[in-house]
């Protein structure tokens, strides 16, 4: 195993500031593990002598077995030592969670803890952050309880942060709509580990499909710019940069000078190394959604299939806006869709199925649609506040979807709480689904970028 | 510190990059000789390392034949004077009609060289439609950052071959850049017409 792997898959661990108390970060994060990691815990805590029936230690070094992997949850004052006892252990890995160093100003304190683990071999993250969560390995060092913020189930997309509480939100989030996780990875002051080595690493990860990252900065543009390109080939990367806001100095000399803000400079270093834009947070995870489940498409032809008409056409100007192409069926397709539709349904692009639609004329439509020469993709609208349109919708699109893998199915669908729920049925069997058209839209033009960027598409 | 015009338009046709005809002068009768190779209208515009924003201050004049060339070249260096005294001369030139764009270049802190395109002219600043890529530049990159820029839209209707001008010249600026260590440039405007793409106005700072 490299380095990384034992953040990832240690067989056994220890909680360094392991706690009784409830509302402690060291309390959530060993009850993480008492609950869910199927290696060896040890809790490390001098005034306890049992922590949730586990025996607890005062140091590593007298804990009898071998530790792959620790967590350190002391103020910071305390992390040098507790971190040159790992190194003594031979511990391979070790998550630093609380801040208190270059954040701060504390940069020689930092500096030690960068010292300590190359002296010793160790692989660090941290300090300041919230660590790592691993769906596969049940790694999970995220310090807020169960209770309060749910954890997602097993995916493809694996999440790199350099914010470790947008993180956690985004964890709870993904939970809650069913989108799958493999690892999310807070970054925080990249005292060893940053997110240029994650980049490469998650490259190779066989449980990621899709890498998405949020960054405010990076100490080292070139070899960022080198990984992701890297990378990039392999799988798609999408992502986000904070703090966009820049106050051009107005003295600068040049016109390039004024107009080059560090956001802009980033945008175009992601678009040089094939990585996907996202404009905003909601973006990241909607284009990483239709690429953890979709194949890449083999043109920018989109065909809108809708039971509404006014989302038909909010779905046409998108696909206008965005620079992608209306499919235009053939004359054969045509005729066939007309024989099965009622007289004042309207088939062209969009096809209208109109309010009565149900399952079944979409599922014969939408059948019809796949089999087109001149459709790369499939928008579908549907809503569901309509009567005729019944839960089984869900079976057509599923079936549709796998028997058509070659050309991506997004579905659009907007509501309340009865769209809710099988907007969630459609993410667990990953049918990617948005609220809106601007954003199914959006999220379809990241997969025919990417598609393009592979070489899939040719202009 | 900019450098001087003359030596700027220099080093871009070291490069291989398209200018606007021009001649380097000196005097009023140096001009009105050097006139003589070139087509009227023709644009003066002052070659001052203290005068940045030459637009604003008179010291861009435009003459419309022989006859007020003299007097045109008297105004702007006099417009000239009034600012500095270190006037290296007054570049001649003839003028060109198309799409203005603008490529240029700096050094950044995270990245080191950068290279943008986007609408040029005057209002660039307020435009803000520039795309930025790392230097050095390979062919698809420059397709892409051309396509990613709002410019991409006002050159389409011209077709491809003044897209390809623009490829070109922005692979040479890259390499430009990449070898003469150049701090910022900006090549504003360059106008792109059926011919190519042209150099119009050009700033180093070295």
């Amino acid at each position: 195993m490299d380095g990384l792997d034992y953040l990832f898959k240690p067989e056994s661990v220890a909680i360094i500031g392991a706690s009784r108390e409830p509302r402690k970060f060291g309390h959530v994060i060993l009850s993480n593990f008492v609950k869910r990691f199927r290696g060896k815990v040890y809790p490390i805590n001098p005034n306890a002598k049992e922590l949730m029936n586990l025996k607890s230690y005062s140091s590593v070094l007298d804990v009898p077995d071998e530790i792959d992997f620790a967590v350190i949850v002391i103020p910071a004052e305390y992390v040098e030592n507790a971190l040159l006892e790992c190194g003594k252990k031979g511990v391979k890995a070790v998550v630093i969670i609380p801040g208190g160093f270059s954040e701060v100003g504390e940069n020689e304190r930092e500096e030690r803890l960068t010292e300590i683990a190359r002296k010793y071999g160790m692989r660090l993250i941290g300090p300041n952050c919230i660590g790592i969560f691993d769906t596969y390995s049940h790694v999970d060092t995220m310090f807020s309880p169960m209770y309060k913020q749910d954890r997602p189930f097993k995916g493809r997309i694996s999440f790199i942060s350099q914010s470790g509480a947008y993180g956690t939100a985004i964890m709870d989030k993904a939970a809650a709509e069913n989108m799958g996780i493999s690892k999310f990875i807070s970054i925080g002051n990249r005292a060893d580990v940053d997110e240029i080595e994650m980049i490469k690493y998650l490259g190779n990860d066989k449980n990621t499909g899709v890498i998405v990252l949020y960054l405010e900065g990076t100490k080292n543009g070139r070899e960022l710019f080198n990984a992701l390109r890297e990378v990039s080939v392999k799988k798609p990367i999408v992502a986000m940069k904070g703090g966009k806001t820049f106050e051009g100095s107005r003295a600068t000399l040049s016109h390039t000078a004024s107009l080059a803000g560090p956001s802009e400079i980033f945008k175009g270093m992601f678009r040089q190394s094939g990585v996907l834009l996202a404009e905003n947070s909601e973006e990241l995870f909607d284009f990483a959604r239709a690429l953890a489940y979709l194949n890449l498409p083999r043109g920018d032809r989109i065909q809108i299939v809708t039971n509404a008409g006014g989302f038909g056409v909010i779905s046409a100007d998108e696909i206008v806006e965005n620079k992608l192409s209306m499919a235009k069926l053939s004359k054969n397709t045509i005729d066939r869709i007309r024989k099965i539709l009622p007289s004042y349904a309207v088939v062209g692009n969009p096809i209208d199925l109109v309010g009565d639609a149900d399952s079944h004329r979409y599922e014969k439509v939408l059948r019809y649609v796949m089999k087109d020469k001149g459709v790369d993709a499939v928008f579908v609208v549907m809503l569901l506040q309509l009567s005729a349109l019944e839960s089984d919708v869900v079976d057509v699109l599923i079936s549709i979807s796998s028997e058509f893998e070659d050309k991506p199915l997004v579905v659009c669908t907007t509501g309340g709480e009865f769209t809710q729920v099988h907007t969630r049925m459609m993410e667990k069997v990953s049918i990617p689904t948005y609220p809106t058209p601007e954003r199914g839209i959006r999220a379809m033009k990241a997969l025919i970028d990417y598609s393009r960027y592979r070489g899939m598409i040719r202009d | 510190m900019k450098i001087s015009d003359r030596l700027a338009y220099g080093i871009l046709k070291r490069y291989g990059i398209e200018t606007a005809r021009y001649a380097f002068v000196k005097d009023r009768t140096h001009a009105e000789r050097a006139s003589k190779k070139l087509s009227f209208p023709l644009v003066l515009k002052i070659d001052s390392p203290e005068i940045i924003h030459k637009s604003d201050s008179g010291c861009v004049q435009v003459a419309f034949s022989e006859n007020d060339l003299g007097e045109k070249f008297k105004l702007i260096v006099k417009n000239a004077e009034k600012l500095t005294k270190k006037i290296y001369g007054v570049i001649l030139q003839e003028r060109i009609d198309g799409k203005e764009m603008m490529i240029g270049s700096k050094v950044d802190e995270q990245f080191g060289p950068v290279i943008c395109f986007g609408l040029g002219g005057i209002f660039v600043e307020a435009l803000h439609d520039v795309s930025f890529r790392l230097i050095p530049l390979e062919k698809r990159d420059a397709v892409y950052m051309i396509k990613d820029s709002g410019a991409y839209d006002v050159l389409r209707s011209r077709g491809e071959s003044n897209i390809n001008a623009i490829v070109d010249t922005l692979l040479k600026v890259s390499r430009l850049i990449e070898k003469e260590g150049i701090r910022e440039l900006d090549i504003n405007p360059l106008m792109v017409n059926e011919k190519g793409a042209f150099a119009v106005d050009v700033r180093i700072i070295k």
